[in-house]
């Protein structure tokens, strides 16, 4: 008892600093990421093979955020039907003995197909396994995945098929049902009116309306192919063996109805991902001719950079990394908070440079009003197809990987109409490239984000 | 007495005043300010115009080249420099202790220079 008086005010301290240490321990403080709440429609992504072979087994022990997979059945090494975890897309070694080895697998979804034709609910998706090898009369298969499209309560709607469909009426009716993605083999089609986020080697238009992103044309063989889908909007990430991602499409099935409804859009989304590579020699700029690098002469005509100008449309960032937006390294503890890629602080260049591609689809005179909101610290400049649209916080003319900027605050958001530069755009592929300058080599802030808009 | 002093003062001026910068006889000097991080060598173009053909010297051995160098504060990283012996310059706990900037088309069309 005497202890207790005798220490009572310290006992009393002890006591008052472990309840507070312990509420905050139940409060669960996030550490990092978006101020936002959790979003329930989040889930693990399913996943999509091509490999020459592969054990399932190896893959589930390595891939552990990837509960089930597709793939074509000739390239898993079990024996049939021993993983309920995998989903075989038909192709020429499979035969109706070994379909009817898998469990997991509804039969006779279609009536005379057995097990090569079916689909399945995953999250909000619906997958849906075609037969390639009897697409030269399609009626029946087209006729079922109407049926299924029509009778789905997912959001979207993605078709495996082992084998290209060529048949025109197909790939217009699956256009039509609003199918988000047709993967055949290495490639994988998307209607171009819902792509809000394209990769390098994607081609325009290969059939009407759907454009074709071919993974083996990239330069890193993706390992993977994770796909997710978040309320109007479906990733599909290539991965390689390491876990990084080479490269990322984004499908956005409002876009399509703003793009055919209304008169306003977004031609590049905010937080959207950006390839980017910090500064240094080895990545190429060219002075056009005719380009003042004082810059005290307005710029009046158009500069052709050649393609291996990082800014030009045509340049191949395919070996640059990818990251979403807010992109950028920062001390401050609330812009910390707004970041979705944290980037190295390079010693060697107080730079870095972005680039992100977007698909015009009409003439570029039906653009009314164009423009940029970005996001920045210091300074930028930013390009249109290689030519500047914008700057802030640097001097004019010639900029290099080693040109700092003025030191400027963290600015959120800013609207910068550049509608004079609309006949920039171009139908078809278009590019915009960014560099972001440091006011100082040791500057610990530098924060990037775009988006680009435009009112027909 | 103070004539004495006076004339002490104006020496030991334009003594100080001597060594803080020589100019290249026969070339423009160039409008130019340097500063120094722990790694970095920071070169502020102060001309209207840009510098090309620029070749850059720490501590007299260690140099660096560059096509162009644009108006406005430009940063180089110390382990850019090197001697003719390709080893890269590490500063001592001075930084360096001279620096000098030479260009080939300077103001006016001309060589230009510029020396701390």
């Amino acid at each position: 008892m005497s202890f207790i008086s005798r220490y009572r005010l310290s006992l009393s301290a002890v006591l008052l600093i472990a309840t507070l240490v312990m509420s905050l321990a139940w409060t669960n403080v996030p550490t990092e990421g978006m101020a936002a709440p959790e979003n329930n429609n989040l889930s693990l992504p399913f996943g999509y093979l091509n490999q020459p072979s592969f054990d399932l087994n190896t893959f589930h022990a390595r891939e552990k955020e990837i509960p089930y997979i597709a793939a074509p059945e000739s390239v898993i090494r079990q024996k049939k039907g021993e993983s309920i975890s995998f989903y075989p897309i038909n192709d020429v070694t499979s035969s109706s003995e070994s379909r009817m080895a898998y469990p997991n697998i509804p039969d006779e979804m279609l009536p005379g197909y057995g097990k090569t034709v079916y689909f399945i609910d995953y999250g909000i998706i619906r997958f849906i396994f075609l037969n390639g090898s009897r697409m030269d009369s399609p009626k029946e298969q087209m006729e079922w995945l109407q049926q299924s499209v029509a009778n789905s309560h997912q959001n979207h709607h993605i078709v495996f098929v082992n084998g290209l469909p060529n048949n025109v009426e197909i790939w217009k009716t699956m256009r039509d049902l609003g199918v988000r993605a047709v993967i055949a083999r290495d490639e994988i089609y998307i209607p171009e009116a819902a792509l809000s986020s394209m990769p390098s080697g994607f081609t325009s238009e290969v059939q009407e309306g759907w454009g074709v992103w071919n993974l083996a044309n990239s330069r890193m063989v993706p390992h993977l192919l994770a796909i997710n889908g978040k309320d109007q909007l479906i990733y599909l990430k290539a991965m390689n063996e390491k876990g990084d991602v080479i490269g990322t499409v984004e499908v956005d099935s409002n876009r399509t109805m703003s793009i055919q409804h209304t008169d306003q859009g977004v031609f590049v989304g905010i937080q959207s991902f950006w390839r980017y590579h910090a500064g240094g020699m080895d990545v190429k700029m060219v002075i056009p001719e005719g380009f003042d690098v004082s810059g005290e002469t307005p710029i009046l005509s158009e500069f052709h950079l050649p393609p291996e100008d990082w800014r030009s449309q045509e340049y191949n960032d395919s070996n640059w990394e990818i990251g979403q937006g807010m992109l950028g390294v920062t001390r401050n503890m609330f812009n910390e908070r707004l970041l979705h890629t944290r980037l190295s602080q390079s010693s060697e260049s107080p730079t870095y440079y972005f680039r992100h591609t977007f698909v015009l689809h009409d003439d570029s005179n039906q653009v009314k009003r164009l423009l940029l909101h970005i996001a920045f610290e210091d300074g930028f400049a930013a390009y249109l197809n290689g030519e500047e649209i914008a700057r802030d916080a640097l001097k004019t003319g010639l900029l290099t990987h080693s040109t700092l900027a003025v030191p400027n605050e963290f600015t959120v958001y800013k609207t910068i109409d550049i509608t004079k530069h609309r006949n920039k755009l171009k139908p078809g592929n278009n590019a915009i490239a960014v560099e972001i300058h440091r006011s100082h080599p040791n500057a610990p802030n530098l924060l990037f984000d775009l988006s680009m808009s435009y009112q027909k | 007495m103070i004539m004495c002093r006076s004339l002490m003062l104006l020496f030991i001026m334009i003594f100080l005043q001597s060594c803080t910068r020589t100019e290249y006889s026969g070339s423009n000097v160039l409008r130019a300010d340097i500063a120094f991080t722990n790694q970095h060598l920071i070169i502020n173009n102060m001309d209207v115009i840009v510098w090309n053909n620029v070749v850059i010297t720490l501590d007299r051995n260690y140099t660096y080249r560059m096509d162009v160098l644009p108006r406005g504060k430009s940063s180089i990283p110390y382990n850019a420099f090197a001697d003719s012996s390709h080893h890269n310059y590490e500063p001592g706990l001075l930084k360096a202790r001279s620096v000098v900037i030479a260009v080939k088309q300077g103001s006016d069309s001309a060589e230009g220079h510029f020396k701390w």
